[in-house]
């Protein structure tokens, strides 16, 4: 329904108020923002004010989204603001699902009230609906406003530089949009046009004068430029230029590298050959962006935009490429986006961390309750039923690389359960999951629940489910979680899952694979705890063991990955680059350790890490951080020990640390007393190593020997 | 679509790209009366302007939108006037 229909028909219809209500009623539920406009228009254009009156009256009395919305519009034209929000919520509360134009209106309008805070919230949730393109750009002045409001604050900030081969300002206002929707504070510098090899080049550029935290190269095919024949030389030759730069820029900067992989160009002359013929350009396009994956360095993520294949037609488009040379296209630049952002919260850690499932109509199509195992859809000859399955499978193996898989049904428990260990057509396992929890309280609650149980915040934790119910009341109490929109279809959840990258991850470590054992290992811990005797006693059945060691370059991804991650059990959430520990790791000013777990239920993998700046007189903790998987067993006397016993080794009488309050590490407020710290001037703690003793931890043998431990002897058995 | 109608939507987009609700825009608003309006405002407003209507906007008439009525005029030609 266009807007020029619309205008001739409320302009000629004999009988206005029976066409509006035709076209009230063919929009039906959807907001349709640009019909309500045109609504609102030719209303506002109408001169008989009887008429009008009764146009008015007449989207008052239907009071469907695109109804309340037209009459936001007329609000905004008479400058009656206060309306015209109680309007546009009146649309929002109609509108099946979030509906990202009508979010961002009310945010204008909530700022316009200096409601800042309420306006962050309405604009965060506008993005996270992946809207268009244009709804970017003609907000992004507003987003711009409340990030500088003082109303909001990043989780994390990053300075991001991005070059190219083309017009990157687009892109790099996307990105900084959907980071501050993430939590990410993102300063951007923006390389002059085309001069991506000066800004990397030229030591005295402003890229590196900006001190970036991570650098994004965006360059297109038509940097690459090829023949349609021929044009494996040429192809080479730019994949060297490009892996010297990295290198350079790696020598003077510790940023992380985004690197776009070659983008494919619309099908050429040569049409076919260019894949058949060895030397060919589409040929020579996968193999220039084959030698930049095995020339990767560390730090450093090559990200293919051809991922974008199911979301957007074409990355690269003819028409904007000449208008202004824009790459991405402007149509593609919001998922080209979410794939530089995916990174930046992989890189900060930010990446969720376990996704909350329903059952019934989520993970099989029909109600367990009602229809029994039987009677469930999943599994062939249904196609539905594939398409469940095909979700299960994409969700198992998400858990194999370390997301945490958690149910919240409302059903009775058995119920819930039987599918699992009854149905042949499951991909899922009892196992799988880190969490079960099916009864008849409010998923907020219950999720609360999940979170505490796992030790994680709310706000790593991702939300699928089909009943759009449940999802408004989770988005509502808990805005933190990430609610996943979806059409009710096992498709449609798939495609919601794939379009949002809740999970992506620019890199894997062995504790990812080893993350689901882990949880079980917890829940068979729980089990057990219950029944010994006392504490002691069940600390020492676990048969703990601790291995440990300066870090190097196995251990740094996963030093790195601690160091953004945690949020509980760290005494400063202080934040460094993987490339910065690697420079820590050798430098001797500092004193780096990590600290891995063992009992008799698995290995937990490396769960501690402490980072010491070494001084003459004195030795100072920087990082202290310990994974909430393992607490209450006295890992951190532990890890205190080893640290303070170097410190003493190496002749030094003083060791400072110090708390630094951050949004979820109360936890650890009074850590330092804990160990044996005296207060010294404010934030700083500090142990006189030489006078004290060192924290004793208690059932912990250490694998090397090296922490020596006056706690019983105990065999690591199976 | 009458021009009324263009101009009440071409009001609003230019509203939300200089972000300012209380923006007086007119006909004659052009360049000269926003210094924000630099060549990156010109291609968020030509962007936003195609979507808005649904038309294609050439890269050589780009150069030749300098004001409210310059974009309400091509909307006119692209469409057909109301």
């Amino acid at each position: 329904m266009n807007a020029s229909v619309v205008s001739l028909t409320l302009r000629h219809a004999a009988d206005k108020a029976t066409a509006l209500a035709a076209l009230l009623e063919d929009a039906g539920a959807e907001p349709a923002f640009r019909l309500a406009e045109a609504i609102a228009s030719a209303i506002a254009a109408e001169t008989d004010a009887g008429v009008a009156r009764s146009l008015r009256d007449r989207l008052e009395a239907f009071a469907t989204p695109v109804a309340w919305t037209a009459l936001a519009r007329l609000a905004m034209q008479a400058s009656d603001k206060p309306a015209a929000l109680r309007a546009v919520r009146g649309a929002l509360n109609a509108a099946p699902a979030p509906d990202a134009e009508l979010l961002l209106l009310e945010a204008r309008l909530l700022a316009a009230n200096g409601s800042m805070v309420e306006a962050l919230a309405s604009a965060r949730e506008a993005l996270r609906q992946f809207p268009a393109h244009d709804v970017y750009l003609r907000h992004a002045g507003l987003v711009d406003r409340i990030m500088a409001s003082g109303a909001w604050t990043p989780r994390r900030r990053l300075r991001v530089a991005i070059v190219g081969g083309g017009t990157t300002r687009l892109l790099a206002e996307a990105v900084r949009m959907n980071g501050f929707r993430d939590g990410i504070g993102i300063e951007f510098y923006e390389g002059p046009f085309g001069s991506w090899r000066q800004e990397i080049g030229n030591p005295g550029s402003g890229l590196y004068a900006f001190r970036p935290d991570v650098v994004v190269v965006v360059l297109s095919h038509r940097d690459l430029d090829l023949p349609a024949d021929g044009a494996k030389a040429q192809a080479e030759q730019m994949v060297e230029e490009i892996v010297a730069l990295w290198r350079v820029l790696r020598e003077r900067s510790s940023a992380h590298i985004i690197h776009l992989a070659f983008d494919m160009p619309p099908d050429g002359s040569w049409g076919g050959l260019e894949d058949a013929r060895p030397a060919g350009r589409r040929q020579a396009i996968r193999y220039a962006n084959n030698l930049l994956r095995e020339n990767r360095l560390p730090g450093l993520s090559l990200i293919d935009p051809a991922r974008l294949g199911g979301e957007v037609r074409e990355v690269w488009d003819a028409q904007s490429w000449y208008q202004a040379k824009h790459y991405p296209a402007p149509d593609a630049v919001p998922a080209f986006s979410e794939l530089i952002v995916a990174a930046c919260r992989s890189i900060t850690g930010l990446t969720s961390k376990v996704l909350v499932v329903d059952l019934d109509n989520t993970l099989w199509g029909g109600v367990v309750g009602e229809v029994g195992v039987r009677g469930l859809v999943l599994g062939a000859p249904s196609a539905e039923g594939e398409a469940y399955v095909d979700l299960q499978r994409h969700l198992k193996e998400l858990t194999q690389r370390g997301i945490l898989l958690a149910v919240c049904s409302k059903n009775e428990s058995a119920d819930a359960q039987r599918p699992f260990a009854e149905h042949d057509g499951m991909v899922l396992k009892r196992d799988d999951l880190a969490a079960f929890v099916a009864n008849w309280n409010d998923k907020a609650a219950n999720i609360e629940t999940i979170a505490g149980d796992l030790d994680l915040g709310v706000d790593a934790m991702a939300f699928l489910d089909d009943n759009p119910l449940e999802r408004s009341w989770v988005r509502t109490r808990l805005p933190q979680v990430k609610v996943i929109e979806n059409d009710g279809t096992p498709s449609g959840m798939l495609r919601a899952l794939r379009r949002g990258l809740y999970f992506d991850a620019v890199d894997l470590t062995e504790e990812d694979f080893q993350r689901g054992r882990s949880y079980q290992a917890r829940a068979a811990i729980r089990a057990v705890s219950d029944t010994s005797r006392t504490a002691e006693d069940f600390l020492a059945g676990l048969g703990m063991v601790c291995r440990h060691g300066p870090v190097e370059a196995a251990t740094i991804k996963r030093v790195a990955q601690l160091v953004n991650r945690t949020n509980q059990f760290n005494l400063t959430c202080r934040r460094y680059s993987e490339t910065q520990i690697a420079e820590m790791a050798v430098d001797p000013a500092w004193w780096c350790r990590w600290f891995r777990l063992q009992d008799r239920y698995g290995d937990h993998g490396l769960i501690g890490a402490v980072l010491m700046r070494k001084g003459a007189e004195a030795w100072s903790i920087d990082i202290f951080l310990m994974s909430c998987r393992v607490l209450g067993r006295d890992m951190e006397r532990f890890m205190a020990r080893c640290a303070l016993g170097a410190a003493r080794d190496a002749g030094i009488s003083r060791v400072y640390g110090e708390y630094l309050p951050d949004t979820r590490n109360g936890l650890v407020s009074g850590l330092l007393p804990r160990l044996g710290f005296k207060p010294a001037e404010d934030p700083r703690f500090c142990f006189d190593v030489a006078a004290d003793a060192l924290p004793e931890a208690g059932f912990i043998r250490d694998a090397d020997g090296a922490v020596r431990n006056r706690a019983l002897e105990l065999p690591v058995s199976g | 679509m009458t021009d009324l109608q263009t101009l009440t939507t071409l009001r609003g987009l230019f509203q939300e790209v200089f972000d300012n609700l209380d923006l007086v825009v007119t006909p004659e608003t052009g360049k000269d009366d926003l210094e924000e309006w630099d060549s990156i405002t010109q291609v968020k407003l030509v962007l936003a302007v195609e979507a808005a209507f649904g038309i294609r906007i050439k890269p050589d008439e780009v150069e030749t939108l300098n004001s409210v009525r310059d974009f309400a005029e091509l909307v006119r030609r692209r469409r057909g006037g109301g």
